[in-house]
């Protein structure tokens, strides 16, 4: 009988989620820890938590099982270089979930990471961060405006003068 | 030698709020050298950040800007996230937010450290294409420490960072130095002398320098340990906006150590060739009417109030008298000409002139100090800060600009005064008092230049007209009356070059240096890089008795040869008193797909250390030896030996000569390796006298090593 945990959203609503679930979450780990079972999370609403505990749920799965020996070597090569994201998802099935997961709008994913990051999800964190940076790179700024519906409040001279001033960015490949 | 850097009364906080709280991002105490090891998790351990206050400081950035929705607090449509399957976002429900600015509030409503793990997965260009956005985000980008701290960490030496960010406005600046260095970093070589000429540019402090391996024996302590001696040869130092402006040449006159401060005039990304120039710049682009300025690069200072007064003095004293130099090369009208165009003995005068005319001696103190780090002491840290320190104060006293009327006159080319008046020039000064002012000053100079000269007599051609290509010295002339300064300048850029097996085909007139293509090693071909190594056995030690065991240091690279992959081994540097083979040549080639046909077997059982040989595979191939002349080494046949400890063996079959090799880090070579004295500045920088010796040892004893304490 697995021991459930109670996520208490901004706005009211509860969610009973098993223990290794809600332990994806480095945060919840630690108050759970310490204090009792109903956490409240006044800053994720719902639909957030709706989406966060979703993931969790499917990494906590694979989680649970011990790392193969492909996996815990992709682990050890990334945390022997000096920068390095969190182990990378070495099951190509749960790649191919966690891909579909972040076909959100950006509104969608960047509540996801502030949720994530605020619940120290790191998995979930590098995803959505992959995501959001591969809808920046490589892109114009008028690209960019108009992937994140951004209003472009410079003047044309403002502008220029900017373009100038980092022109020493756009000189490297 | 307790050294404080204190910028905090330079840059004062910003007046945005959110600042405030970002300068808590900051450590507040002097970062010791070395702690800033980043650990695997790439959100900086600073100590004193509470990671909640943090994620909870999200809405910092809300703050300063209007309409900002709530975060995590959507409109309660509720919808399913199934619905969302959409890129575009457009707003739901509205409240008081606009549908124009919900794109950039998305970002601005992230946690720094959040922003600061996106751009570790973009590059600098990215990152400024989202400042360009809009207001908003520029200002946020541009702010934040720690987005740019993200994109140093990719770029530069990790555990210096934060010291050097001391140096300049802010980690966005340390970036854009970072980035515009970059391309110069790597070994750079050229033909001339023969024995080999090999400068590699590392990291200094705040600057990259160019240093030469000179062509020496193995020193005491063995290959890995040298020490290896080198010299140096130019720096390049940041300025406090991350332009990478501060150019010094090195040289040695009259048996002392001197600067020559230049510009930096260009560094194109994928340079292959480094040419020192003589630039010519109006008065206007070297002391603007206003300032130039960053507006968006405000810098957050959260150091407390110093504790050495004098010292934060003379830092901001240091900065806030700065002038910076126009960064972008002034329009060139297409008949001028540039400085290659000129004939080489021009460009050689002009530049052994200026070179004299902003030399600066080297204080006593600074001549000790080192240029870069060292693996033997720990607190080199403290010591490369002072040098750049004085460095920079040098630099302001003389950036290195002379009056051209002086080179005019000295060179020789002011003398034609038809040829002046036909050309438009725009100079406050008028040409008389200008030239009466400039004659007093270099009458011996004058005196002197005119007895060495052995140019044609100059009125002989006193008829050109300015810009026509008929006499040397009008052109050189026309070059002058671009500007009214002319300083030495660096200028990396990229040419098409050809090159033959690895070594590229270089010109033998022009003052560069070419980048030595870097092979790195893959999977399938392992051996590629630089070796170094030396001809007997056993191998890496000197042998006993006076004359010391040549060092060659050799670039293996791959290629396919006739349907074989083959592993040349290209030679760069060589240690002998003579030259044997031209730079270049490629001491052997391997077939080293293959395992040799009919194995040789290996000559010695034994190496060094006693230890029983093992030979791991064996490859054919041809070994450099005597051929028509100097200019066309011949092959003769001989065998590769792939041995334990990753070592390489090559031996000649008929002589059983035999050079071994061992693989080395240059970089890590230098800093445990030893100084030697520069030669005079033009030539320490390209030596272009056809030369078969080795013209780096300045210093007396040959065989020995230099006596002179780093």
């Amino acid at each position: 009988m697995a021991k459930m945990i109670k996520l208490v959203s901004g706005d009211g609503a509860e969610f009973e989620v098993e223990e290794e679930v809600a332990f994806q979450s480095k945060i919840i780990k630690d108050i759970v820890a310490d204090a009792d079972d109903v956490i409240p999370l006044p800053t994720v609403s719902s639909k957030v938590l709706i989406q966060v505990i979703e993931y969790c749920r499917k990494h906590a799965a694979v989680n649970s099982f011990p790392l193969s020996p492909s996996s815990s070597a992709a682990a050890a090569a990334s945390s022997s270089s000096s920068i390095s994201y969190s182990k990378p998802v070495s099951d190509p099935a749960l790649r191919a979930w966690d891909n579909e997961f972040v076909k959100l709008n950006n509104s969608s994913l960047f509540d996801i990471v502030i949720a994530a990051n605020y619940l120290d999800i790191e998995e979930l964190v590098d995803l959505v961060l992959e995501t959001v940076a591969d809808r920046i790179k490589g892109k114009q700024a008028q690209e960019i405006r108009r992937q994140f519906n951004i209003e472009n409040d410079f003047t044309p001279e403002e502008e220029e003068a900017l373009r100038r001033e980092n022109s020493w960015a756009f000189q490297n490949n | 030698m307790g050294v404080t850097f204190h910028w905090s009364n330079l840059w004062p906080l910003h007046l945005f709020p959110f600042l405030a709280v970002t300068s808590l991002l900051v450590p507040v105490t002097p970062f010791p050298i070395g702690h800033a090891r980043i650990t695997s998790d790439i959100r900086p351990q600073y100590p004193l950040i509470n990671h909640q206050l943090l994620s909870n400081s999200q809405t910092v950035f809300s703050d300063a800007i209007n309409g900002r929705r709530e975060v995590g607090a959507l409109p309660d449509s509720g919808e399913v996230r199934g619905e969302e399957r959409s890129d575009f976002c457009r707003p739901v429900g509205g409240g008081a937010m606009s549908a124009e600015d919900y794109g950039a509030a998305l970002f601005l409503g992230l946690p720094d450290d959040v922003l600061a793990l996106i751009s570790a997965r973009l590059r600098p260009r990215d990152l400024c294409a989202v400042a360009l956005c809009c207001r908003g985000l520029n200002a946020a980008v541009a702010a934040s420490e720690k987005v740019w701290l993200a994109q140093c960490q990719l770029l530069g030496p990790l555990p210096v960072l934060p010291l050097w960010r001391r140096g300049v406005r802010s980690y966005r600046a340390l970036c854009r130095f970072l980035t515009g260095v970059a391309p110069l970093l790597g070994i750079w070589v050229h033909q001339n002398p023969e024995l080999g000429n090999v400068v590699c540019v590392v990291w200094g402090f705040l600057s990259v320098v160019g240093v030469r391996v000179i062509p020496q024996e193995l020193g005491p302590l063995g290959l890995h340990a040298g020490p290896l001696l080198w010299a140096p040869v130019f720096e390049i130092l940041a300025d406090a906006n991350g332009a990478s402006s501060r150019f010094f040449l090195h040289g040695r006159e009259s048996g002392e150590d001197c600067l020559y401060p230049g510009s930096v005039r260009s560094i194109d990304s994928s340079s292959n060739v480094l040419l020192l120039e003589v630039d010519v710049l109006s008065k206007a682009s070297i002391f603007p009417q206003k300032p130039l300025h960053l507006a968006s690069a405000r810098s957050i200072s959260a150091f407390p109030e110093p504790k050495d007064a004098n010292f934060a003095k003379k830092c901001s004293r240091s900065n806030t008298t700065e002038i910076s130099l126009f960064t972008e090369p002034p329009p060139q009208s297409l008949s001028s000409p540039t400085f290659t165009h000129l004939p080489f003995s021009d460009r050689r005068r002009l530049l052994e002139l200026v070179a004299s005319k902003v030399r600066l001696k080297v204080p006593p103190d600074l001549a000790a100090a080192p240029l870069f780090e060292r693996a033997s002491s720990l607190d080199d840290a403290d010591r490369l800060a002072d040098r750049w320190l004085e460095l920079i104060d040098m630099f302001k006293l003389n950036g290195g600009w002379v009056d051209r009327k002086a080179a005019d006159l000295v060179l020789g080319s002011a003398e034609y005064t038809i040829a002046e008046s036909r050309i438009t020039m725009d100079h406050p000064l008028s040409a008389s008092t200008g030239k009466r002012r400039s004659f007093s000053s270099v009458t011996g100079y004058l005196k002197q230049f005119m007895a060495r000269s052995s140019s044609p007599s100059k009125s002989s051609s006193g008829n050109a007209s300015g810009g026509c290509g008929k006499s040397k010295h009008a052109q050189l002339h026309e070059f002058l009356c671009k500007g009214d300064f002319i300083g030495l300048s660096l200028r990396a850029t990229h040419m098409r070059l050809t090159s033959y097996r690895a070594w590229p085909n270089m010109h033998e007139s022009k003052f560069a240096l070419y980048k030595l293509p870097s092979h790195v090693p893959v999977t399938g071909r392992e051996f590629a890089g630089v070796w170094g190594g030396t001809f007997g056995w056993p191998p890496g030690q000197p042998s006993e008795g006076k004359s010391g065991k040549a060092l060659f240091f050799l670039l293996l690279s791959y290629e396919e040869l006739e349907g074989h992959l083959v592993l040349i081994a290209t030679k760069i540097l060589e240690g002998t008193h003579y030259v044997l083979h031209p730079n270049g040549s490629a001491m052997f080639i391997a077939k080293i797909d293959e395992e040799a046909s009919e194995p040789e077997a290996f000559p010695w059982e034994t190496d060094g250390e006693s230890l029983q040989v093992e030979v791991k595979s064996s490859h054919s191939g041809e070994g450099i030896a005597n051929g028509y002349g100097f200019r066309y080494p011949g092959s003769k046949p001989g065998t590769l030996f792939v041995l334990q400890n990753g070592l390489l063996a090559f031996v000649w079959k008929d002589s059983q000569s035999i050079l071994s090799l061992q693989r080395v880090e240059l970089q890590q070579l230098l800093k445990k390796g030893e100084r030697v004295p520069v030669l005079p500045p033009i030539v320490n920088f390209a030596y272009l006298t056809k030369s078969y010796s080795n013209v780096f040892a300045g210093f007396s004893s040959y065989s020995g090593h230099s006596s002179s304490s780093n």
